[in-house]
């Protein structure tokens, strides 16, 4: 008998089979099915609310305030799933089954944050198909009011800064790899820490020079405008993203690759 | 084993019921007992002195009295405390307490009034350490350079720290008891505080009936007058307060307790 | 197939895994043994690497499991059945291991009838599992990708007796077409009947191994239980020749090994029911051996053999 196992016929998991795998985890359980139902949910009852109002006041429409309101919406709920394809592993510790099965746990983390991505792109295009359904609901009610316009900047600019919004969330999910921590701390991060720098800028002109080299959120409101010019705005957008997704980010993989997993 | 036969009945004439008072610190002490309960907590104490600290250098020296500083804890408790209720009740479910904790307690209803009792008890605990917090803060004030004034409207301790910060507790608890999963609760937290009211705010922007009518159907717009000067809602904003509440609050906490009652705990 | 060399795990101060050598050999099962806390499951995890060893390494056919591309095609694993996401239910999370492999989806249906989970069961989400469901999922999920060597840590966990004299045979049909099978497990008696060859592990120390046989080979017999279809005939037979006897169950506790008694019983035309050694089986040679790495207080505690013995 053999003492030893003939690899020769199998090949590595390969990358894209690891992807799928991990966008499927995000919609088959319970919790990951309400989450992506709920954001949809939301959106077309905002949306159905704003046609009510906008076709009872004989207002103007156009694609590009449907599609705006849409995705700002989902850009709420959406940084949530990507912390939960992260920390529910761990959880629900089925860590122990997927890191048995692909042993290269770098693979498996590289895996989710590019469904995390496509998952962003995913919701983008339904609120654009929202947005459509809707704009076409008052083409045929009022179409003199009805405008087609859709700025590609706009839709650009919101993929991108809904993007960076997505791996904020993962890397504070790889850094913590607990679900209501990182919720709490990715809303501390998005919504009350510029608030913070605002308001420590206002109190000290030494940390109004510093502020943008740590501010994230504020380096990326240029991005939504597209009117990042200059090397500076440049360098403040790179630098405080170095410190806010990659720094957490690396931490976090490495706490993974070498984690004992239970 | 002896040879006569041992009597068939239980006798429990000399056990008492589990007191009201034992449930409740029991509960208490879990909602402290685990690393996150704590970590929440000392969390929401120290961002409340951070901002505080900010705060006495940002501000302008005649707006740092008492006052003034009070809304700080005032604001932060508000947006945090909910959450150490929702782990309190929601941990039961996820980590599977919940076969534990009713096997030593069946007569359900004990221990969601329990809960209650802890969680309303560990909320003002935290509101009177955030008072402190806000006299020590006046005092930071004092050190540099502010005016003193100790003066605080009752209305402002009483609606906005007060009333508002238990409304926001019986929403965690509606909440927890509803979705009954520690995530899932937290999202339909963060949902009801952020997404609702910028919803509101879109929808108003487009049409002032909206506008007009949001404050009877949505209930953080209906809180504003408790959480904004003059702190005296009016004879029609309590009715709005009341509406917008029995939609949003007491519907969701009776929906939750009737749950809580009947579910399975596996 | 499976080699452990020089494996240990310490934690801070405490030492898990103490220089633990043996080796696994393909076409048999492998029986892990040892008390709460002896060291098995840290090994085990160590071999997927789950866990990193402090020094040492394990190597399945001759690879290092890290290095095994697609390791679910070659080895299967158990270790804990509740770890699986209870919100998923029991066919999706057999999907999601058969996607992750490049299996196609029958084979899903293929396991699912292997472990006898009908339809309905497959549908319904983990946390409404009993705990013997979730360990024939959790072993359907090892066998999906048919490997060659499986890795099982206390597999007959929750199983009633159809399901553990399934598994039995389950495994052993693995291991006679030539598949490699490392199974931990307290229950003794499983154990014995099943696997070929054995390792005890006691405070992260191998105290002893090999074939039951083996094993047992230094025991001796020095006391017998004993039912006779007639006790009181056998009773005043022994107590004429003198030898030391007690009640026992439903038969007789006798000072004498077996062989004695056999032939006593034709001597004397006595008819028995029942014949066993009363010591030296795997029960007292493992909590002999392992005495020292108990928990528990054993003084006072019913042997196994006296109870369920005399009573077939």
């Amino acid at each position: 008998m053999a003492q030893a196992l003939d690899l020769t016929a199998t090949s590595r998991v390969p990358f894209t089979r690891l992807v799928r795998v991990e966008l499927r985890k995000a919609w088959d359980t319970r919790a990951g099915f309400w989450l992506l139902i709920a954001i949809v949910a939301i959106v077309v009852v905002v949306l159905g609310i704003a046609l009510i109002i906008t076709l009872v006041h004989s207002d103007p429409v156009l694609l590009d305030d449907f599609v705006g309101i849409a995705a700002y919406m989902m850009s709420f709920l959406l940084p949530f799933l990507a912390i939960m394809l992260v920390t529910s592993e761990w959880s629900q510790r089925s860590a122990l089954v997927t890191f048995s099965l692909e042993p290269r746990r770098s693979r498996v983390v590289m895996a989710k944050l590019v469904a995390a991505l496509l998952l962003t792109v995913i919701n983008l295009v339904v609120a654009l198909v929202v947005g459509v359904l809707f704009t076409l609901v008052c083409e045929l009610v009022q179409p003199d009011l009805t405008s087609w316009h859709l700025s590609g900047g706009n839709v650009a600019g919101f993929f991108v800064t809904q993007s960076l919004a997505m791996v904020g969330g993962f890397a504070i999910a790889t850094l913590l790899l607990n679900t209501p921590a990182s919720i709490v701390l990715f809303v501390v991060y998005r919504f009350v820490l510029p608030g913070v720098f605002g308001a420590l800028a206002s109190i000290s002109t030494w940390f109004e020079s510093v502020a943008p080299w740590l501010d994230f959120q504020a380096a990326q409101s240029n991005i939504y405008e597209w009117t990042l010019s200059g090397r500076d705005q440049w360098a403040h957008l790179l630098v405080s993203g170095f410190l806010w997704l990659v720094v957490p980010l690396a931490v976090g993989m490495w706490r993974i690759l070498r984690a004992e997993v239970k | 084993m002896s040879a006569t036969t041992a009597p068939m009945a239980m006798d429990l004439s000399s056990t008492p019921q589990v007191p009201m008072s034992r449930l409740a610190l029991v509960e208490a002490r879990k909602a402290l007992d685990t690393r996150a309960g704590r970590w929440l907590i000392v969390g929401i104490l120290g961002l409340v002195l951070v901002i505080e600290v900010i705060y006495s250098f940002a501000a302008d020296n005649d707006a740092k009295g008492l006052q003034d500083y009070i809304q700080i804890p005032g604001f932060t408790l508000g947006y945090f405390l909910p959450i150490v209720i929702i782990m309190l009740v929601t941990s039961e479910a996820s980590q599977r307490n919940g076969l534990v904790t009713f096997t030593l307690e069946p007569k359900r209803s004990r221990i969601v009034l329990a809960k209650f009792i802890a969680g309303i008890g560990l909320a003002l605990s935290v509101m009177v350490l955030a008072v402190v917090l806000a006299v020590l803060g006046t005092l930071l004030g004092l050190v540099t350079g502010g005016d003193s004034s100790w003066h605080v409207d009752g209305g402002l301790l009483f609606y906005a720290l007060f009333l508002s910060n238990m409304i926001g507790i019986f929403i965690g608890f509606a909440l927890s008891m509803l979705i009954m999963n520690t995530a899932g609760a937290i999202v339909a937290y963060f949902v009801y505080t952020l997404i609702l009211p910028t919803a509101v705010a879109i929808l108003s922007s487009l049409s002032s009936t909206f506008e007009d009518i949001a404050p009877w159907i949505e209930f953080n717009t209906a809180q504003a007058p408790l959480v904004s000067s003059p702190y005296s809602p009016a004879g029609e904003e309590w009715a709005q307060i009341a509406t917008s509440g029995a939609i949003w609050l007491l519907l969701p906490l009776v929906l939750g307790i009737w749950r809580l009652l009947r579910i399975e705990f596996k | 197939m499976i080699k452990v060399e020089g494996l240990t795990r310490k934690y801070g101060a405490f030492t898990a895994v103490d220089d633990v050598s043996f080796v696994c050999q393909p076409g048999r099962v492998t029986g892990f043994l040892g008390p709460n806390g002896a060291g098995k499951t840290t090994t085990m995890r160590v071999m997927v690497g789950l866990t990193p060893p402090t020094s040492g390494r394990v190597t399945i056919g001759g690879h290092l499991y890290h290095d095994i591309p697609n390791p679910g095609m070659h080895v299967g694993v158990l270790l804990d059945a509740s770890a699986q996401h209870a919100g998923r239910t029991g066919r999706e999370i057999l999907t999601i291991g058969a996607r992750t492999m490049g299996l196609p989806d029958s084979r899903v249906d293929e396991m699912l009838a292997l472990v006898s989970l009908d339809q309905t069961e497959a549908k319904r989400r983990l946390r409404n599992y009993s705990l013997g469901m979730k360990q024939r999922l959790g072993i359907a999920h090892a066998l999906l990708g048919d490997p060659s060597v499986l890795i099982l840590d206390e597999p007959a966990n929750g199983l009633d007796p159809a399901g553990i004299r399934w598994m039995r045979g389950l495994l052993k049909g693995y291991a006679d077409r030539g598949g490699t099978v490392l199974l931990s497990s307290h229950l003794l008696h499983e154990v014995e009947q099943i696997a070929d060859e054995m390792i005890l592990i006691g405070r992260g120390k191998i105290v002893a191994e090999g074939t039951k046989d083996q094993l047992l080979a230094g025991a001796e017999h020095k006391a017998s239980l004993v039912t006779a279809l007639d006790n009181d005939q056998l009773s005043k037979v022994l107590a004429d020749k003198g030898v030391p006897f007690t009640a026992a169950g439903a038969g007789l506790r006798v000072e004498a090994p077996p062989v004695d008694l056999g032939r006593l019983s034709v001597e004397h035309g006595v008819v028995l029911t029942d014949l066993r050694s009363a010591d030296g089986g795997l029960e007292d040679l493992f909590l002999a051996l392992t005495e020292d790495t108990q928990r528990d207080d054993l003084s006072s505690a019913v042997p196994a053999a006296a109870t369920e013995g005399a009573q077939a």
